[in-house]
């Protein structure tokens, strides 16, 4: 769709990154020209004879530069793409004043809709109607965050998802039937147990590959008779292969309800199929309720609380965060952790990461390491040297030496 | 050892482990085997290929990036502009010859220094104004005042971002 000027860049295929410097002369204009480009006539080199992808290359480094990304846009026509595919590749739309401003830009430049591959939605009661109309305008989204707290005071009251309009429904159904779809984050929402609205939009989302849900809260004595729009399907059950969990434990009521919602029987999103799952603090009763429905599905984990492991035989990948102040000392549930892996388990890589609330003393990684040889010991305290042999494909390597190559692969110790 | 013929035939012999940092001539040795033959670099010129040659001995030994750390890079997008010291000192150089070594080390296929060079030019960018970038890099202005009106309002987007 033109703007209202008629300039729509055409979108054409960038060359490959093993273009030889026969691109040299070879600029990509993505913008319908009007008059020539400069392009310097002697032999010295200038940006001008930089081939489009390397243009492109330049750019993406200014990502996180809006205002200098602006600047490039308004360049010349080759700058224009390069610039303008990165200052619209993630929107957030947090108020009324966000919505009105991004709807007037893809009135009057619809070409930009395409770019947005990452969109944060904070909702609020003003913005349903405008957000009601951009939505359906967005055909590329990768990356879905979804957003229904809004803070009164010290207070954060969750929106309900029941109470949504139907037209703003629509609008995100539209979003969800996206095939570029991959990843979604819930943070804030109300829902009721059986609700069949909210997972009936994945319905068609064939190419979601993470389920994010945070602080989601339940309401149990409405009635669910407005459910019954297009949306609700009873029997459908969404089986993200990657879930994220993130669970205050100075919310109790937030991580109880989450719990409840998880695993009513009648809940339509079913965690036994969840392949990664990455579990931020919560109730130890809890996370062991989640890894014991996973089971034999779980491959990777990435967890910050004590986890009891005997049902999930498969797990390959164990990523334990660790909270440090100060000095370096390991807390208890770390080794009750990993102590509680089954025999003969799968694991490949144990990542031990230290999120150190003071400045901790480099000497501390001696200390740190020492730990973590030892918890590779407490993990595969069952297992053959030839089974540790076959996992890492070392031919004649000794398991000491195997157990040092798990170490320095996966030893990573974040400041 | 390795010789190497640039685009104004000077030779230049090397150590393979150095010179294997670049994935098009690495491609090229797996392809010709154990030989003497010459390889031909027409595309870059001796003064370029004695900077690109230093950049590599400098780090040799160094782990090239993998498919799947280039993709992760990808995923996260965490573009930075920061540029390590002696890197930063090498590419001390005259525009003239940071692009060429941009274009030779795309040509090459020596992904760290395409990096550092991109990176370089980011950040002669970063803070400018179109009319100083058009003036750093000699570009001409080829928009319609319609056009850079309309950019401008969509630029409103960028604003206390």
């Amino acid at each position: 769709m033109p703007g209202r000027h008629g300039f729509t860049p055409t979108w054409s295929r960038l060359p490959s990154s093993e273009s030889p410097l026969s691109h040299h002369h070879q600029l990509c204009l993505n913008i319908p020209q009007t008059g020539p480009i400069a392009v310097s006539a002697n032999s010295m080199a200038e940006a001008t004879d930089l081939p489009n992808e390397l243009l492109w290359q330049i750019v993406q480094h200014l990502e996180f530069d809006p205002p200098t990304l602006a600047a490039c846009a308004l360049v010349g026509r080759s700058w224009y793409l390069p610039a303008q595919v990165h200052q619209f590749r993630r929107v957030s739309l947090k108020n009324n004043l966000d919505c009105s401003l991004f709807s007037q830009i893809l009135a009057e430049s619809a070409h930009l809709a395409q770019l947005v591959r990452a969109l944060t939605i904070q909702f609020r009661h003003n913005t349903f109607l405008i957000l009601s109309q951009i939505l359906p305008l967005l055909s590329c989204v990768e990356s879905l965050d979804l957003q229904g707290f809004s803070r009164h005071g010290y207070r954060r009251l969750f929106l309900c998802w029941h109470r949504l309009p139907i037209p703003c429904v629509d609008a995100l159904a539209h979003l969800f039937r996206l095939p570029s779809l991959k990843c979604v984050n819930v943070t804030g929402w109300c829902f009721r147990p059986t609700n069949s609205g909210f997972p009936g939009l994945f319905r068609h989302s064939l190419a979601l590959q993470s389920l994010g849900i945070s602080d989601v809260m339940i309401c149990k004595h409405e009635s669910t008779l407005d459910e019954s729009n297009s949306l609700s399907d009873t029997t459908f059950k969404l089986c993200p292969p990657r879930l994220q969990l993130w669970l205050p434990t100075t919310n109790d009521l937030s991580a109880t309800n989450l719990g409840e919602w998880l695993f009513h029987p009648e809940c339509s999103i079913d965690i036994r199929h969840v392949r990664e799952l990455l579990v931020s603090e919560g109730k130890e009763i809890f996370i062991s309720q989640v890894l014991c429905t996973i089971g034999a599905s779980l491959e990777v984990l990435t967890c910050s609380g004590l986890c009891n492991l005997s049902h999930n035989p498969r797990l390959r990948v164990l990523d334990l965060k660790a909270y440090v102040v100060n000095r370096f000392t390991p807390p208890q549930w770390l080794e009750t952790s990993i102590s509680s892996l089954p025999p003969n388990n799968c694991l490949e890589a144990l990542t031990l990461t230290l999120e150190p609330g003071f400045s901790v003393p480099y000497s501390d990684d001696q200390e740190a390491s020492g730990y973590l040889w030892k918890m590779l010991s407490v993990a595969h305290s069952d297992v053959s040297a030839e089974q540790r042999r076959s996992r890492q494909g070392v031919g004649d390597a000794g398991p000491l030496e195997v157990l040092q190559g798990f170490f320095v692969s996966s030893w990573n110790r974040s400041y | 050892m390795v010789l190497l013929v640039t685009s104004d035939n000077e030779q230049f012999t090397t150590e393979k482990d150095i010179v294997e940092r670049s994935v098009l001539i690495k491609n090229m040795l797996e392809d010709v085997g154990e030989s003497d033959q010459p390889i031909p670099l027409p595309n870059v010129s001796s003064s370029v290929l004695k900077k690109v040659l230093e950049y590599c001995e400098h780090h040799r030994g160094e782990p090239l990036p993998t498919a799947d750390s280039e993709q992760s890079q990808d995923e996260t997008r965490k573009r930075t502009t920061d540029i390590s010291e002696w890197d930063q000192k090498f590419i001390t150089v005259d525009q003239e010859m940071l692009f060429e070594i941009i274009l030779a080390a795309n040509y090459l296929d020596i992904k760290s220094l395409l990096d550092v060079g991109c990176k370089t030019v980011a950040n002669m960018i970063k803070g400018k104004t179109p009319e100083e970038i058009r003036k750093l890099f000699n570009i001409v202005n080829d928009f319609t005042p319609e056009e850079e009106a309309q950019i401008k309002k969509e630029n409103e987007w960028a604003e206390d971002r």
